[in-house]
């Protein structure tokens, strides 16, 4: 890869690392079962999701891009499916709710009523089918975000440095940026969010500016250690 | 274990230091820091005494914003200081020219002022001087990292042997280290003094931790002397701390857990 694409990579997969965790539904009062989402930060939730990612396509480095991004993906998507899936039977079998939007009338993909399963005094519980499948699509972007850094990172580390080391190096580096891009969507969400279907989902344009200009600057100067000194 | 109440409301521990002023003397300590261990590897007693207060530095820093209620939590906005400053001084480590370090830091301070005038401009969170508080975690998280990215490597040939794996570990140790004093402390009659108490105690059990590790990659004299400095400093600042907490609660009373 081209330095400059390995520049662009950066930029893109930071800001779409940024805009995945607007789609990946949580809350840190959905421990109580209080809200809709998985009881945890965004930030959170997305850099594990992200690291799952990272970690599924280290093991394919030496087999191009294409499928690096393909198990990251795989990997980020398996993580939230999963999360989502103990989540809901917890919530189901230990606390006794029903995965249930509090801001929809009906399920936009199952079609079924939300409102007669939701508890008095609550904002939705457990992760519905729109939320899950919302998680799912915001895993992949994630996913595919994180590889597109890691791969992008590695090809400017990599000449300089052993390859072991350089995959540890871009390993970080790609978790690192992960982490910088999901904190500023958590401060538009304000730590809560059901996913593509809630209303902060018309936020995302301010979460692309913010992720769009510091990826950039992160990606001149990691490209400028790297290849220009 | 007990102590006698006073009857009195919590009396602050010391006087309040601005996180700019704290800045100011971790960027100098931590310069110093750096380059002494560049110059002479066996003054690492030196080095290891002066980077403690870029541990301040950035818990302060994350106590400033957090204490206006961000909405996620503590711990992210310090994983965001730690990881604007650790990409920054692991990205610098292939910059070759004299005093890469210091373009590290420069450059997470940069990148973390960038990200605060994100948030407040951008994402309008409205946190007053939010881009030079984040600038400071950064470039605190910045100072912490090159110096342990030093020790493990003094020169880049040795990033060629199997110091990487302790990469993840500065990273989320310099994260864990700036977050923990102020999420520890948080609640009513949280005050900077005592945070700092808990930085500086914390601080120096992180040197500590890599000090351990040292033991595996640098000479034994080196590891040594982290290891005494490291934990003189531990035994001395965890007293001063559990004193500023006798002062200033009202009871303590042993439960019978532990």
């Amino acid at each position: 890869m081209d330095p400059i694409i390995a520049l662009f990579g950066i930029i893109i997969g930071g800001t779409l690392v940024g805009v995945c965790v607007h789609f990946i539904p949580c809350s840190a009062v959905g421990a109580m079962s209080a809200t809709t989402g998985i009881a945890t930060g965004p930030t959170m939730l997305a850099s594990g999701a992200g690291m799952m990612g990272l970690m599924a396509a280290a093991y394919n480095l030496d087999n191009g891009l294409a499928l690096m991004l393909a198990s990251g993906a795989i990997a980020s998507m398996l993580m939230i499916a999963l999360t989502s899936v103990v989540a809901n039977i917890t919530y189901a079998f230990g606390v006794g709710v029903a995965p249930t939007s509090g801001q929809s009338e009906y399920d936009r993909f199952t079609g079924f009523e939300q409102k007669q399963c939701l508890t008095p005094g609550t904002d939705g519980h457990g992760i519905p089918t729109q939320s899950f499948i919302s998680g799912v699509i915001g895993a992949a972007m994630g996913g595919i975000g994180g590889v597109l850094v890691f791969y992008s990172v590695y090809t400017l580390i990599s000449p300089s440095i052993a390859q072991a080391t350089a995959i540890a190096m871009a390993g970080i580096i790609a978790v690192g940026i992960y982490i910088i891009n999901g904190v500023l969507p958590a401060y538009t969400l304000v730590g809560k969010t059901e996913g593509m279907t809630d209303e902060k989902f018309r936020t995302t344009p301010k979460t692309l500016y913010s992720c769009l200009i510091m990826s950039t600057v992160s990606g001149i100067f990691i490209y400028a250690a790297s290849v220009v000194i | 274990m007990s102590a006698q109440p006073t009857g009195q409301p919590a009396a602050n521990s010391g006087k309040y230091t601005t996180t700019v002023s704290l800045f100011l003397i971790a960027i100098v300590c931590s310069t110093v820091a750096i380059m002494i261990f560049k110059v002479t590897p066996h003054a690492v007693i030196l080095s290891t005494i002066l980077i403690w207060p870029a541990f301040a530095s950035g818990a302060s820093a994350v106590k400033d914003i957090s204490s206006y209620g961000i909405g996620t939590g503590v711990a992210s906005i310090g994983m965001l200081g730690a990881g604007v400053g650790t990409i920054s001084a692991f990205s610098s480590i292939f910059i070759d020219i004299p005093f890469s370090a210091l373009i590290g830091i420069i450059a997470a301070f940069v990148i973390g002022f960038v990200t605060g005038l994100c948030a407040n401009k951008i994402i309008k969170m409205k946190i007053p001087r939010m881009e030079l508080k984040i600038a400071i975690m950064s470039a605190s998280a910045a100072m912490i990292a090159t110096l342990f990215v030093s020790i493990f490597s003094n020169n880049i040939d040795m990033l060629l042997t199997d110091v990487y794996i302790v990469l993840p570990l500065i990273f989320i140790a310099t994260a864990l280290a700036i977050i923990h004093p102020y999420n520890g402390s948080m609640g009513a009659g949280e005050n900077q003094p005592r945070t700092l108490k808990l930085a500086f105690a914390e601080a120096s059990l992180t040197t500590l931790l890599f000090g351990l590790i040292s033991l595996a990659y640098t000479d034994i004299i080196t590891s040594i002397e982290i290891l005494l400095v490291s934990g003189l400093g531990f035994v001395i600042f965890t007293t001063i701390f559990l004193r500023a907490i006798n002062a200033e609660i009202y009871k303590l009373e042993w439960s019978g857990v532990v």
